[in-house]
């Protein structure tokens, strides 16, 4: 009997899923415009970032677009025209978000034009976050908890959070949604993807809790499972709220930021 | 006016006269009808061949072995025949109807050994109309090695020419560009959802209680219908009526075992056959926590009995059982499980009409167990169909055997239904359960219009009635809600009428060829909806509704045929075109699992397929086996994809080729070797890449533009049958190797960070299975 379990955890274990590294023939498409546009309600200056896509096997530096004209406004007859502060950075100046409001971007790069709408959510508030354990993927892990109450609705609040670990950007995307936890405390923890799935005791975290709109909501989770290279869904490009052709995103959002340490 | 009154009259009366003389003629027609079974086992033979003897006449029996043939009064030898199993001979004197019921001897003596002399699917391809099917053999399907040794119907349908595998270790497959939820599987007529266990390793079919496939590769005839690609009409035996036999098996991953035997003496009977793997031992011993508590694992039971109730009733009860879990321990849970039951009897009305009335109900489950940091909550789904069926068969003639009949199903699914348990954070909730009535109305005839020339002509009707109660909506371009209309209980939303004509003639060149010609159209009213290539049970099924429109299908096919003067080789060409429309595809990213109006996710367009198969098979002798061979195309053309281009779908195989030999060296040995290879499925790479929020992110210019590299593989086999000597069991065993030289084949390629070098990109191939060894022992009494 022994034998045959033994012989049953070979078999399963002789290569069953071998990874290694392929280099394919790509063809590369020439550069895209990618805009990357961020509204919160913190205190500005808000950034729009224009640049270039890039070839895979080139490094990750992306050229910025400089001499665009980029335009903000709030819907509430706010308008603002922002610096070009080179590299493809373009800041506002008097702007100040706030939940509620409809913000409009409108570029004119040449000849081309691309605009956004995106309609900054009420706030829902990061009360703590806390450092916890749960299992993930058969291991023990520690993981941080964002402690936050669903609104009961009516309607849907969406939300991404970004983790920053000892000043580097974890790269994993955690964006869900109160559908099924309407009036309910958060359960879910932030499980990391990543190979070093855990956080480790001594670390220090930042955690930033977004409440963004629908479409902004539907953009990260279609780009986590189409356009993040995991194979997940049938790969493509995220529906963006960009129209005129470009990559990217117009996001206006709450922003809340906590920090903990790990003991 | 008179005059011409009288001239109809007379002319009407001639003619009326020349009819019932050309009737009467010295021609008193009787019929012999009957069963014809296995001697041994009492197992009806499935499609056995009746035909006079001198006479290029005669007809074949049924799914339940019976036959009707009508002649002229007279003296006939009738010669039965069929796949393994002594030609026999019996002389009538035909003066009166007559019942013959005839059974048949195994080609070999010794009645435990398998029969393997002519280990052939010799499936009549010379006769008749039938295109684009084949036959297979529990012979042949036991010889072929497959993963793991176990022995896989589902597996073995992908080394046929125009099925393609859909991956490795994955049970779905591609009939002629189609997608994988355009194979209609039937487990005795009833629907078989999900036939697959561990995401597509196994299937759920136990070979040891499978007697019969057929599969139809679309030109099916009339009583048979309901998905765009292809029908796998798998047949369960129905045990042996004289005497108790079994099986038991040990593998490295599963036993199993059947039993059959009679019920009653020649009257009745029955088999049950059980599976059910091993690993969750082999995980409980481990040391680790984290591995001792996992579950990976799947059983299945298989039931059948039969009750032979007079001369002309039968009644038939049949049922199968599968469950799968793979849970790991606080990180997800997944179980899936089908159910599928049915009544049947058939009953011989005179001596021409065959009737079958079943009653089935098919179930689908799955649920998820989503662990969050201090609880956990569930998705279950659940599908359910209830159905009825009557077929008509009407033997009026020689030249002609008619069928016709109705098929009815209520479809209902549950998608989604949320359980939770307390302190997870999630309310339970339900999306709504969706409701529909299929029914289809067939008729078709078999004319054997000349000594060469045979017609198959007939018609199905489908209609799809999208019923209430629930929401139903209308929706803008871009997906989003314009009008929700509320339906009650039982209220009609919408109908949908198709018809679908079926025709299809075959005309013998000579007595060693034939071509032949079809042309069908199908109709396809219940879809999967998959958002990936790799399948997994999660995957949703919906109903067709007031968004999603019935898939429809029309294929041309047209094939020449030719066996060798011996009959030892046989090969032959069909070249075939599809058109399919009310394709469905899906926005970029789209969430299909946890989306209650997962219409605003699709899009819809048309598709085409169109390709070359040759198949060279060699029949009888030492060495069986065949050569396949598929050059294709499939492509779809969606609104809202890749500029509206067509491009080449996931179920897209340049070439397909498949090579497969049996050597049945003697009575105790059996080799094999099967070497298949495929042209990679099409897939999407990046074109460049950009920053999101920090993270890279690959930029798409096309869809399906690239292809993975090439898939083969060798796979090897033996079976020893070990001599009997008195005991009552005869021992048997197999042992092969799965991918002999150990080619690491594409699963699939992902792209991610350099993880040395943060400002690198690469792509990452995984690959699911290297070279695998098997072995298996059984028992066979």
């Amino acid at each position: 009997m022994k034998i045959i379990h033994i012989l049953v955890l070979i078999v399963c274990t002789s290569c069953v899923a071998c990874t290694k590294v392929v280099k394919l023939p790509l063809r590369t498409a020439p550069p895209q415009y990618v805009i990357e546009g961020n509204i919160t309600d913190q205190p500005g200056p808000y950034l729009v970032r224009i640049f270039e896509t890039t070839a895979f096997y080139d490094s990750n530096s992306f050229k910025g677009i400089t001499g665009a004209m980029v335009q903000v406004s709030d819907g509430r007859g706010n308008k603002e025209l922002l610096v070009d502060s080179g590299g493809g950075n373009y800041y506002t100046r008097h702007l100040q978000g706030l939940p509620g409001n409809t913000y409009t971007l409108n570029i004119l790069i040449g000849t081309d034009t691309f605009s956004a709408t995106s309609i900054m959510p009420q706030l829902v508030p990061l009360d703590a976050v806390a450092i916890g354990q749960i299992t993930n993927t058969g291991k023990n892990v520690l993981v941080a908890m964002p402690e936050f109450v669903n609104p009961a609705g009516p309607g849907l609040s969406y939300y991404l959070f970004n983790q920053t670990i000892n000043g580097v950007l974890d790269k994993t995307l955690y964006y869900w949604n109160s559908q099924y936890s309407a009036g309910q405390a958060n359960g879910f923890a932030l499980a990391r993807t990543d190979p070093d799935s855990t956080l480790h005791v001594g670390d220090s975290i930042v955690i930033e809790m977004q409440c963004l709109d629908e479409r902004m909501y539907k953009y990260w989770s279609g780009l986590d499972a189409a356009a993040s290279g995991n194979g997940g869904s049938y790969p493509g490009n995220p529906v963006t709220n960009l129209t005129g052709g470009a990559l990217g995103y117009f996001s206006a959002h709450t922003s809340r930021i906590k920090g903990a340490r790990v003991n | 006016m008179r005059q011409t009154f009288t001239t109809m009259r007379s002319g009407l009366f001639t003619l009326l006269l020349a009819l019932v003389t050309l009737y009467s003629f010295g021609q008193n027609r009787y019929t012999i009808n009957g069963t014809v079974r296995d001697r041994r086992s009492g197992e009806p033979m499935i499609h056995a061949s009746v035909t006079v003897e001198g006479q290029n006449k005669g007809g074949i029996t049924n799914l339940y072995g019976f036959y009707s043939i009508t002649l002229s009064e007279g003296d006939y030898v009738l010669v039965f025949t069929t796949v393994g199993m002594q030609p026999l001979k019996d002389t009538i004197r035909l003066h009166k109807n007559v019942t013959l019921d005839i059974t048949l001897n195994d080609t070999t003596a010794d009645q435990l050994k398998e029969v393997v002399v002519s280990a052939n699917e010799k499936d009549n391809k010379l006769q008749g109309t039938q295109m684009g099917t084949d036959r297979l053999s529990m012979t042949t399907i036991r010889n072929v090695p497959v993963l793991l040794g176990e022995t896989d119907v589902l597996k073995t349908i992908q080394l046929l020419p125009g099925v393609a595998s859909a991956g490795e270790g994955n049970t779905g497959f591609y009939v002629r560009g189609g997608a994988p939820d355009q194979n209609l599987i039937l487990l005795d007529g009833t629907t078989v959802y999900n036939p697959s266990h561990l995401l597509g390793l196994f299937s759920t079919f136990n070979s040891d209680a499978i007697k019969d496939v057929s599969v139809f590769k679309g030109a099916m005839p009339p009583q048979y219908g309901g998905r765009l690609s292809s029908i796998e009409d798998v047949r369960m035996k129905e045990g042996n009526n004289q005497a108790f036999h079994g099986r038991v098996g040990e593998g490295l991953l599963t036993i199993s075992g059947e039993l059959e035997g009679p019920i009653q003496k020649k009257q009745s009977s029955f088999v049950v056959a059980a599976r059910a793997t091993r690993l969750n031992q082999a995980l409980s011993n481990s040391t680790d926590t984290t591995i001792n508590r996992d579950r990976i694992g799947f059983y299945d039971l298989n039931g059948k009995f039969n009750f032979r109730l007079g001369n002309r009733d039968q009644l038939y009860g049949a049922g199968y059982l599968g469950k799968d879990d793979l849970s790991i321990y606080k990180t997800f849970g997944l179980k899936w499980g089908n159910g599928v039951a049915s009544l049947r009897w058939n009953h011989v009305f005179g001596s021409k009409l065959f009737t079958n009335t079943t009653v089935a109900l098919s179930n689908y489950n799955t649920s998820i167990t989503v662990y969050v940091t201090n609880s956990s909550f569930d998705i279950r789904s659940a599908l359910n169909d209830y159905s009825l069926r009557q077929d008509w068969e009407w033997y009026p003639g020689l030249a002609h055997t008619v069928r016709f009949g109705l098929q009815s199903i209520y479809h209902v699914i549950a998608p989604a239904k949320l359980v939770a348990l307390p302190g997870s954070g999630v309310n339970d909730s339900s999306y709504e359960s969706r409701y529909g009535w299929e029914t289809s109305l067939f008729a078709g005839d078999d004319w054997k219009a000349t000594d060469r020339l045979t017609l198959s002509y007939g018609v199905r009707i489908t209609g799809f009635t999208v019923l209430g109660p629930g929401k139903f909506y209308h929706l803008d371009g871009e997906g989003k809600v314009k009008d929700t209309l509320n339906y009650g209980s039982g209220e009609s939303v919408k109908h949908y009428i198709n018809p679908e004509p079926r025709l299809a003639l075959g005309y013998e060149l000579d007595d060693h060829s034939t071509i032949k010609a079809a042309y069908a159209r199908n109709v396809q009213n219940v879809h999967l909806l998959a958002n990936s290539a790799l399948s997994v049970p999660t995957d949703r099924w919906m109903l067709t509704n007031n968004n999603i429109q019935p898939e429809i299908a029309d294929q041309f096919s047209v094939g020449y045929y030719r066996e060798s003067d011996t009959g030892n080789y046989s090969w032959n060409v069909e070249a075939y075109y599809k058109m399919m429309q009310h394709q469905i595809d899906y926005r970029t990213g789209a969430n299909l699992e946890l989306t209650d109006i997962v219409e605003s996710e699709l899009l819809f367009g048309k598709g085409r397929a169109y390709g070359m198969e040759a198949q060279l098979k060699k029949t009888s002798g030492k060495l069986t086996g065949w050569v396949s061979y598929t050059l294709s195309k499939s492509q779809l053309q969606i609104d809202g994809i890749d500029n509206d281009r067509w491009y080449n779908s996931t179920f897209d195989r340049t070439h397909n080729i498949a090579v497969v030999a049996i050597y049945q060296r003697n009575p105790g040995w059996t080799f094999s070797a099967d070497w298949v290879y495929y042209t990679g499925s099409p897939v999407s790479y990046p074109s460049g890449k950009y920053i999101a929020d920090g993270r890279v992110v690959f930029y798409y210019s096309e869809r399906n533009g690239y292809r993975l590299p090439a898939y083969h593989r060798l796979d090897l086999g033996a079976v020893r049958h070990f001599p009997k000597k008195k005991k009552w069991y005869q021992l048997e065993l197999a042992f092969g190797v799965y991918n002999a030289y150990d080619r690491l084949n594409a699963y699939f390629i992902n792209f991610r960070q350099d993880p040395n070098n943060a400002a690198e990109t690469q792509a990452v191939q995984t690959s699911l299975f290297g070279i695998v060894p098997y072995f298996t022992i059984a028992a066979k009494f």
